[in-house]
Formats: C-alpha cells, structure tokens, sequence
C-alpha cells in the first residue's frame, strides 16, 4: 500500500546531459501544474502506466541529445523497467546507461506516502551512476562541483541536504571526494503546522550536479511532486530501507 | 645511510612539486608558448602590462558555462579593450578532452565569438604545471611590474549552471579594475573550481 502510494510520486528520468528539462524558475510555484503525475488509469496500472510517461519524458530528452525516437523510447521504458535493479555492482541497468551514453540517472521518492501537519519526511534522491563514473560530496575537493538542490513549494520548508560518507578520488587536479554506482541524497522537508490533512502540497525541486569519468557532465533534474497531508501517521515507504542501504547510508538504518 | 639519501631525494621531488605553484606578489613564471599560427608568444613579449592567464577547456562545462553565457568573452572583450592581455592557455594533452589541432581551435574560437589576444597550446603541460594550473577555468592576473596579482577562481559560484553568472562576485574583474586604477587587488587568491586541467 505504501508502495502503491509513493509510486505517484516516483519519477526517472535519464540525467547527465546537462539539459533543462524545463524552465522551472518562471513557474509560479502556487500554479505549478504536475505534467508527470501519472492519471488515475496509469495509477491503476501500476508501473506500467508509470512507464509509459516516464518512458515519455526519457525519449523527449533523449531525442534532445540527437538520438533516434524509437531507440529513445526503448531505452526509456526499458531504463524504467530496471529501476529496481540498478545501484548496485555490474547490474545490468549500468551496462544499459553506459550504452545509452547517459552516464547517471537520477530518480527520486518521498520516505513516507504523507506527512502530519508540521511533520517531516525525506525526500530522497537517488543518483545512480554507469561503471566508472563519479559525482561529488560537499564539498568535492579539488575539481567537480557539490550538489545543489532547490526546493520550492507553498506550505513546506527544506532543511540541509544530506550526503553519506563519500569516497576519494585522483584527478590531474588533485583529490576529489564523491560517490560510484549510487548515492542517496536525504533532504528533510517540514509540512507547515496550518497544512490541512486531506490535501496536497506542490513541491517542486531541482538538482543540478555534475559527473565524471575523464571528462565531466553537468547533470540537471526537475520533478514536480506531491505530499500528500493526512491526520493519521504516514506510512513509511517500503522501499525506503533499502535506498538507504544501496544509497550509502549503513544497512538501511534510520541515523 | 642509502635509505635515508633515498627519503631525502624523494622529499626534495615531492617540495619541488609543491612549490610548483608560484606565489601572490611574486614575479610570474616566465614562458613562452606558440599560438594557433605557430607563433611564439613570451610573457616577457608583454613586459609593463596587464596580462590575463586564462586555463581552458572549450568542453568543460565550467568552462561552457562562461562561454555559452558570453561571459568570458565579455571580459576578454572589456579588458582588452583597456590594453589588457588576455592570454587563454590550454594544457590539455593530445588524445585529451580539449586538446585540438590549431585548425580546429581557429574553429572553435571563431564559433565561441572568444576575443582574446591569443590562444596559446600547451599540449606537453609544462606551463600548466609551472603555474599550478588546476582547473578549467583557473585564471592568474599579472600586474605590470611581472608580478602575480591575482590567481584563483574567475568567481565565486562554483557551480556550471550558467543562469549564476550574472549575480556571481566576480574576482577577475575586481582584479583588473584594482590594478588599472593603479589600486591594491582586493582578493589576491581564491580557491579555483571547475574540471580538472587534462594534462
């Protein structure tokens, strides 16, 4: 049920592109509208219906990169399908974005399916990442860029972005501290006290980062999500232990 | 006793390198590098002005961010216009991202609209490493008496996202409008952001 909940609010995208998916600074956020919200059929059908619109959005940005529509779209739903499967070692989805040539993905999920009035869930982003390529903690040391995330919406506060121990690597630069395979950004995001249960908080965020192999990308993700509000205590996402674990966090333990 | 000539030897390697970046108010390394005609090119060629050093990689999205926002050009073209030297600098090896044979770079240059005074190709790194060239983009300002009056970021979003350069503080600026104002440089150094130089 929390699965099912969460899976409205679940998008991917492919990232690594740099491009703007869209101008998201000239939308007022009280009429943010919620173009990838999947409708009530593709709810209905799960992650199919899910994949048909994420596929969508990943053969649009595809195709900005020059790539042939029906490729697009195979790559799209087909990089959708192996959600599940990717952030970890020699998974078949990192063999497919380094053919694809979209060196990371980046994909996020609420912790819970609500949150109380002045409750806090996290939003969680999860950047996955081909063989060989890296992105960078905060700071990213002696080249590369940390992660920037904007959160804006009525009616919630973001607190400060969380990034789990990193690694270091060697460049002609110097020592750079960052992230291989995949890694769980945590943000904490407060529902105002006056929130009315029952209703749904716009959020939209962006992520801009960069990754690197010998070269670097820019990387920049939008999503426009919803938090749903509710009275009851919100039911934790059943997938959220193990993006915590996959991620970088120990064992899928809450800190 | 060959043991520790041995530490010796590898303590002076390793403080050579360290020193390898020159220092702020000191005189500048001299070189000299071809530009894209096959030109030599001196910093000493320039003696009693301003010279810009800029380290670049036309692929680095650093570096893109400048370029694609006009900023870069923008300054090469404000401080050239005042007799400044901007001298953009690529240590990129062959086979490496950035590295381009002088056809292409004249390309490439004319399509970026770039104004500097020259492009100068330092595909065996030896400049790069003299100044300790870092990143892309990692500028040093010279004043005209030779010496280092400024090295470090261009400014100070360390970011790619080109939407930033217009609010950022910009040090290269600051720097060149200090010194043909015949003022003190406000920030001497700072600490350079971008891609690493692929030497």
């Amino acid at each position: 049920m929390s699965n099912r909940e969460n899976a409205g609010f679940y998008t991917r995208v492919p990232a690594g592109s740099g491009r703007l998916i869209r101008p998201l600074r000239e939308t007022p956020v009280g009429q943010a509208r919620h173009a990838r919200r999947p409708s009530r059929a593709a709810q209905r059908g799960g992650f199919l219906g899910l994949g048909a619109v994420v596929g969508a959005v990943a053969c649009g940005v595809l195709r900005e990169a020059g790539m042939k529509t029906s490729l697009s779209i195979a790559l799209g739903a087909l990089g959708f399908c192996l959600a599940g499967a990717a952030c970890r070692p020699a998974q078949p989805a990192a063999r497919l974005a380094a053919e694809a040539e979209e060196p990371s993905t980046a994909v996020v999920a609420w912790s819970a399916g609500s949150v109380q009035p002045g409750g806090v869930v996290e939003l969680g982003i999860r950047v996955e990442l081909a063989e060989g390529w890296h992105t960078y903690a905060d700071p990213p040391g002696d080249s590369g860029m940390a992660p920037m995330v904007r959160v804006t919406g009525e009616g919630v506060e973001a607190g400060r972005l969380q990034l789990p121990p990193h690694a270091e690597f060697r460049d002609p630069a110097g020592v750079t501290f960052g992230f291989e395979r995949c890694v769980l950004m945590r943000l904490p995001v407060r529902a105002a006290a006056e929130a009315k249960p029952g209703t749904r908080l716009p959020v939209t965020v962006r992520l801009d980062y960069l990754v690197c192999r010998d070269v670097c990308l820019p990387g920049r993700q939008a999503w426009d999500l919803e938090l749903p509000v509710t009275s009851t205590d919100p039911r934790p996402w059943a997938e959220w232990a193990r993006w915590l674990r996959e991620g970088g966090w120990d064992d899928g333990r809450e800190k | 006793m060959k043991g520790i000539r041995m530490i010796l030897a590898a303590w002076l390697v390793l403080a050579a390198v360290a020193q390898a970046t020159p220092e702020t108010g000191k005189p500048a390394p001299a070189f000299s590098l071809p530009d894209l005609d096959g030109v030599p090119r001196a910093l000493a060629d320039y003696a009693g002005r301003v010279v810009v050093l800029e380290w670049t990689n036309y692929d680095c999205p650093f570096v893109k961010k400048h370029y694609g926002s006009g900023n870069m050009q923008a300054l090469q073209r404000r401080f050239t216009e005042q007799g400044v030297v901007w001298l953009s600098i690529c240590s990129s090896a062959p086979g490496k991202q950035g590295h381009f044979a002088p056809a292409e770079w004249k390309r490439r240059v004319a399509e970026a609209q770039a104004v500097p005074t020259a492009v100068l190709l330092d595909a065996d790194g030896t400049v790069g490493r003299a100044y300790g060239a870092r990143n892309t983009p990692h500028l040093f300002v010279i004043g005209v008496d030779g010496s280092l009056a400024y090295q470090g970021a261009i400014d100070d979003d360390p970011t790619w996202s080109p939407e930033n350069v217009a609010t950022a503080r910009n040090y290269v600026a600051e720097a060149l409008d200090a010194l043909l104002a015949g003022q003190p440089v406000p920030t001497a150094e700072t600490k350079p952001y971008g891609c690493s130089v692929k030497y």
